[in-house]
């Protein structure tokens, strides 16, 4: 039986309000550990918001987010001491501040009803914000791929920002590059446990605002492109909002101006926020794993794998040889035989958990979710090298990560 | 005839956007060898060029759309960029009889690869996974672990022919600077405007020509910055423009300081326009540039290396003149037409010689 991860029990009491059931659904389908909805635990069953979410990952993210993937181990070299969740005791607003249009033009109103509001939001939002002279709450850091996170460790070492050195809380997931938050005190650093994504910033903060117990969630520079045009590649996004605030319990407003309309997120002038001063955010924060254990872990990881390694070196090297090739029909059986057996080790959930979370593979979860078409005939080279060499590969890594570290 | 479906991730203005359109173009002007067809994540302001370019175009993010598009018999699937390969390309060697061609260039991955070590291993996961791969220069297939025969080095390509007719320096050209680029934290704009600070009491009349989209903000930046050094007359940042001819015609030298680059297509125009460039030790410029040849390479951040190269080929005017002769000799090789040849022939084999395995 497995476990079903919830938030914080003392988090949601200290704020006063039960988190919407919603968000155990959204977390534990965003971890991809779930082939199908009825995998997932009995207990999450109840939730009205479960069909339509599992909708939305099958339609858009064909079943797998991979928002929780770390492929460059970043994990082992993660500062952060401290992991949990904010609380927000008096029930604040929480304003979640992208970089859109409606932004630059809402700063002065921002202003306004800035004490009165809790701000969530990204690296580049806390530049944004940092320009107009106003600090977050909260900086959420997480990235869709290394690439991404790549790329601002970089934006932010050009930039010589001190953003993320100021603001009161920077939850980090982590799969962070340690070199992204080389600025932050580690007494306000936290990897957040658990961490509600599914890659897309503005829903985990959205999650996460429901989590701290805020009594409204309001959207600034989330803007999804124009009332006029929304932006296809945002409808991802789009849905996950809708969807949040359908089943969140609190009202959801959408203060930006001219953005693309969201079902359940009512426009709303932002000057409407303002109020008394609130208190501080609070961090309900308990010790993370030390850099041992997680190293520890990750060994446990790379031992259980050894055996589904054998098959990936095998089916490597026939689909090289079919590739090359090699039509002999012994040589195809392999492929095929190896191709089967790393298909079959999909079957089992821990086996699962131990290549997505602990490798980091991203190619074969996908193949468990879609087979390929088994009428390619010889041309299943192409998947089986594809999948095979990234499992090969991505343990080779592991390997000289951890030897290193020993 | 060939049914070929090229993958992009955008219509945006950009370097490989750019580039991969002078290819359909070059292909266009040929007798037809094939349906050119191209799937784009995004639109952009290449849309319409694209458009006239190719035989179709379709644009969608639509995940469902995007399955169907790359499922349609096709004989050749041409990706390019990590990001789109990372979220087609699996599907596509598992359900589609198309040969796959994996076209690797200096995209995210690419840049980052080259430029700070970074390995990203789902992109060579995808080489291996492909029938083909193609590369924009022989540095970076050379960080992939790959059997040559599966690799094609196609070499950076830029439309230079409009370049090649501009008149060199001469006695006459005004002592400017340009730099055509992204307006970008990364691309370090800013030694450019400190360095032709420190230049303008020995060349008076010394100026810097700032030519690029702007990402929302370092446009601004850089004049304020060129404020604060007093020098605001000298500095101009006037975005993106649709042809640069005229600023290289206007200018006595190319330079570009930047942090994180393959081969800008920018400097082979300006290469192309008999210009010397003065670049930074940054990705693989040197397979474009020889440090004292075609102009100068100093170490990325190093203004006091800039301004001294700098204040050389602004001085010296024989030597802009020599060097910029060389640099326009240099480029030839990066002819779009010449590179879109050889994608061309690379595609071809691909069909007509298919790897063991797949289906002819």
């Amino acid at each position: 039986m497995s476990v079903v991860l919830r938030f914080p029990a003392s988090a949601r009491a200290s704020a006063g309000v039960a988190a919407p059931a919603v968000l155990d659904v959204f977390e534990r389908i965003g971890r991809d550990h779930a082939l199908a909805a009825n995998a997932l635990p009995d207990a999450l069953h109840d939730c009205a918001a479960l069909p339509r979410l599992w909708a939305i990952y099958d339609k858009h993210w064909r079943r797998f987010c991979g928002a929780h993937l770390d492929p460059q181990f970043s994990r082992l070299t993660h500062p952060a001491r401290l992991t949990g969740a904010v609380v927000s005791y008096d029930r604040a607003p929480v304003v979640i501040v992208g970089t859109g249009p409606s932004l630059r033009k809402a700063i002065p109103t921002l202003r306004q009803v800035r004490d009165a509001v809790h701000l969530f939001t990204s690296p580049r939002g806390a530049d944004a914000l940092a320009e107009a002279g106003l600090t977050p709450d909260l900086v959420v850091v997480e990235h869709q791929t290394p690439l991404d996170a790549h790329f601002s460790t970089r934006d932010l070492s050009h930039r010589q920002t001190a953003a993320l050195g100021r603001v009161p809380f920077v939850a980090a997931d982590a799969r962070t590059p340690a070199a992204l938050l080389s600025g932050v005190d580690l007494d306000r650093l936290f990897v957040p446990d658990p961490l509600p994504t599914w890659g897309l910033w503005p829903a985990t903060s959205v999650a996460l605002a429901l989590a701290a117990g805020a009594r409204s969630i309001a959207l600034l520079g989330i803007d999804l492109g124009t009332a006029e045009h929304p932006d296809p590649s945002q409808a991802p996004l789009q849905s996950l909002l809708e969807l949040l605030a359908a089943h969140a319990g609190v009202p959801c407003l959408d203060a930006g101006e001219g953005g693309a309309p969201k079902r359940h997120w009512l426009p709303t002038p932002l000057a409407l926020l303002a109020g008394a001063t609130r208190p501080p955010l609070a961090l309900q924060s308990r010790p993370w794993t030390t850099a041992a254990v997680r190293y520890a872990t990750a060994s446990a990881a790379w031992q259980r794998a050894l055996p589904i390694i054998e098959e990936a070196a095998g089916t490597v090297s026939a689909a090289c040889a079919v590739r090359d090739g090699d039509g002999s029909a012994n040589t195809r059986s392999k492929l095929q035989g190896g191709f089967e057996a790393l298909m079959a080790a999909g079957e089992s959930p821990a086996t699962r958990q131990d290549l997505q979370d602990g490798l980091g593979i991203s190619f074969l979860p996908r193949y468990w979710r879609h087979a390929p078409d088994v009428s390619i005939g010889a041309q299943l080279w192409r998947p089986a090298a594809l999948a095979a060499h990234e499992l090969l590969h991505q343990h080779h890594h592991l390997g000289a990560r951890l030897r290193r570290a020993a | 005839m060939t049914r070929i479906l090229h993958v992009i991730e955008s219509l945006a203005a950009g370097g490989i956007e750019t580039t991969f359109l002078n290819m359909l173009r070059a292909w266009r002007a040929e007798p037809a060898w094939a349906d050119q067809h191209v799937l784009a994540f995004a639109g952009g302001p290449l849309e319409s060029a694209y458009r006239e370019a190719a035989d179709s175009l379709t644009i969608t993010a639509s995940q469902d759309e995007l399955e169907r598009a790359i499922l349609e018999p096709y004989d050749v699937i041409y990706f390019l960029f990590e990001r789109c390969a990372f979220r087609l390309l699996p599907l596509a060697v598992a359900h589609s009889r198309a040969a796959i061609v994996y076209g690797k260039g200096y995209d995210m991955g690419g840049m980052f690869r080259l430029n700070d070590g970074l390995t990203w291993q789902p992109d060579e996961s995808m080489m291996w996974g492909s029938d083909r791969t193609t590369f924009t220069t022989q540095n970076l297939a050379a960080g992939f672990d790959l059997p040559a025969a599966r690799c094609e080095v196609l070499g950076k390509a830029a439309a230079i022919a409009p370049f090649l007719e501009l008149p060199e320096v001469s006695p006459i050209t005004a002592p400017r600077i340009v730099c055509v680029a992204n307006l970008h934290a990364r691309k370090r704009l800013g030694d450019l405007i400190t360095a032709v600070s420190r230049l303008r009491q020995d060349i008076p009349g010394i100026r810097v020509r700032f030519v690029g989209a702007d990402d929302g903000h370092e446009g601004a930046r850089l004049l304020a910055q060129a404020r604060e050094l007093g020098m605001a007359d000298a500095c101009e940042v006037v975005g993106r423009r649709a042809d640069v001819a005229a600023d290289l015609l206007a200018s006595q030298v190319f330079a570009l300081p930047s942090g994180c680059e393959g081969v800008p297509t920018a400097m082979l125009e300006a290469m192309a326009a008999a210009r010397p460039v003065v670049m930074t030790h940054v990705g693989h410029i040197s397979s474009a540039v020889t440090d004292g040849v075609e102009g100068f390479i100093v170490p990325i951040g190093d203004i006091a290396a800039l301004t001294k190269r700098l204040r050389t080929v602004l001085t010296d005017r024989p030597l802009a003149m020599r060097m910029g002769r060389a640099a326009r000799e240099r480029v030839y090789p990066h002819d779009v037409r010449a590179v879109a040849a050889r994608l061309r022939a690379a595609l071809e084999q691909t069909v007509t010689k298919p790897i063991p395995g797949v289906a002819a």
